[in-house]
């Protein structure tokens, strides 16, 4: 994420690792990024959008209803930070072939091993058309 | 929880000045690394100088042929340049094979080449580390050490570089531009290097040697820096 419009005065602050207190992970449309190193002083006046953010008027995001479609979640647990990084990875656009979003998206992992149905459901949403079925 | 200030700095001088003035205050951009240490009680600084609003996020061309790269620039950003990748491919591809997608979107290359080691025994207060705290003895010598060094160690200390990008860097032969209280700019002939305060632009040489070096990276899948639930 590249924060902007930063207004904080150039005197000290007191201030305290308070990270773990954000969700566990925010992404913006210039990228990912995790919350748990971030200090949220360093983010004012930033926009930061986490999985709370990204339906619309209570429309699921595509992301969102994609990993529904392709049941790309069993626990959950994972799915708030998965669609988070994939969103910013479509909007990053480097990723163009399901090894590169297998390689962007590394940095989340899922111990129920959802991992074909997630890049799927990602494919899905980055092509704009339905992933091929895989094996 | 460790007490800290926070302070904006105003420009590059403004920020070596700081830093010079406190030996307790530690720079801030990505936090990253900073973060972590600080949390695991490893890094106690008293105050945070955030340097993320100075002027250091360009990558210029120099006179010379090569490039000059701010030390703001997240390493997203470097790895994907037009310029590395077709001028550096090595520096690129081994930013790429570092940790994840979200840490390099936030990681600047000044904090890469400033980033400490992953030695178990460095973050493990509990234990001697020469790293951590000189003199007090090396445990990983004795200890779990899988993940250290093969070759340059020394008895004293056998971490490994904890950069893929530095060492990718030093290969390139660039040097790191340092900016002193005094206002003058030191380079130093190797990324490969700690405890120097100022701010640091990194430049490329003028004619890379290794234009198309494959190399080849595994880590364990297991580390925190790499990945997250």
């Amino acid at each position: 994420m590249r924060s902007a419009n930063i207004s904080i005065s150039p005197e000290p602050r007191r201030g305290a690792t308070t990270a773990n207190a954000a969700p566990a992970r925010c992404s913006s449309m210039d990228g990912a990024s995790f919350s748990c190193p971030t200090l949220a002083v360093m983010k004012d006046g930033a926009e930061i959008t986490t999985i709370e953010g990204l339906a619309t008027n209570g429309e699921l995001h595509p992301l969102q209803k994609a990993f529904i479609s392709h049941d790309g979640f069993q626990c959950g647990y994972c799915t708030p930070g998965q669609i988070c990084s994939a969103v910013g990875l479509i909007a990053e656009g480097h990723a163009k072939t399901a090894d590169e979003i297998r390689e962007l998206m590394s940095g989340n992992v899922c111990r129920c091993g959802c991992y074909p149905n997630i890049v799927a459901a990602i494919e899905e949403v980055m092509q704009g058309a339905p992933a091929r079925s895989r094996p | 929880m460790i007490d800290f200030d926070y302070v904006k700095a105003r420009d590059v001088s403004d920020a070596v000045s700081r830093i010079a003035q406190n030996p307790a205050a530690k720079f801030i951009a990505g936090g990253t690394n900073l973060i972590d240490l600080m949390k695991e009680n490893v890094a106690r600084p008293t105050r945070l100088i955030d340097i993320t609003g100075l002027p250091l996020t360009e990558i210029e061309e120099t006179d010379a042929g090569g490039l000059l790269i701010g030390a703001l620039v997240p390493n997203s950003d470097l790895a994907y340049d037009a310029r590395i990748t077709k001028r550096y491919p090595l520096l690129s591809s081994a930013i790429l094979a570092g940790a994840s997608a979200q840490l390099r979107n936030m990681a600047s290359t000044g904090g890469n080449l400033l980033q400490r080691t992953r030695c178990l025994y460095f973050y493990d207060t509990t234990t001697p580390c020469n790293k951590r705290e000189p003199g007090s003895g090396c445990s990983a010598i004795d200890g779990f050490n899988r993940m250290n060094a093969i070759l340059g160690w020394s008895e004293a200390c056998i971490a490994v570089h904890p950069s893929d990008m530095c060492v990718a860097l030093a290969v390139l032969e660039a040097t790191v531009h340092v900016e002193r209280p005094e206002r003058a700019i030191v380079r130093f002939p190797s990324p490969i290097f700690t405890g120097f305060p100022g701010t640091r632009r990194t430049s490329t040489p003028t004619s890379p040697a290794t234009r198309s070096s494959p190399r080849s990276s595994c880590r364990p899948r297991g580390s925190r820096a790499t990945t997250a639930i």
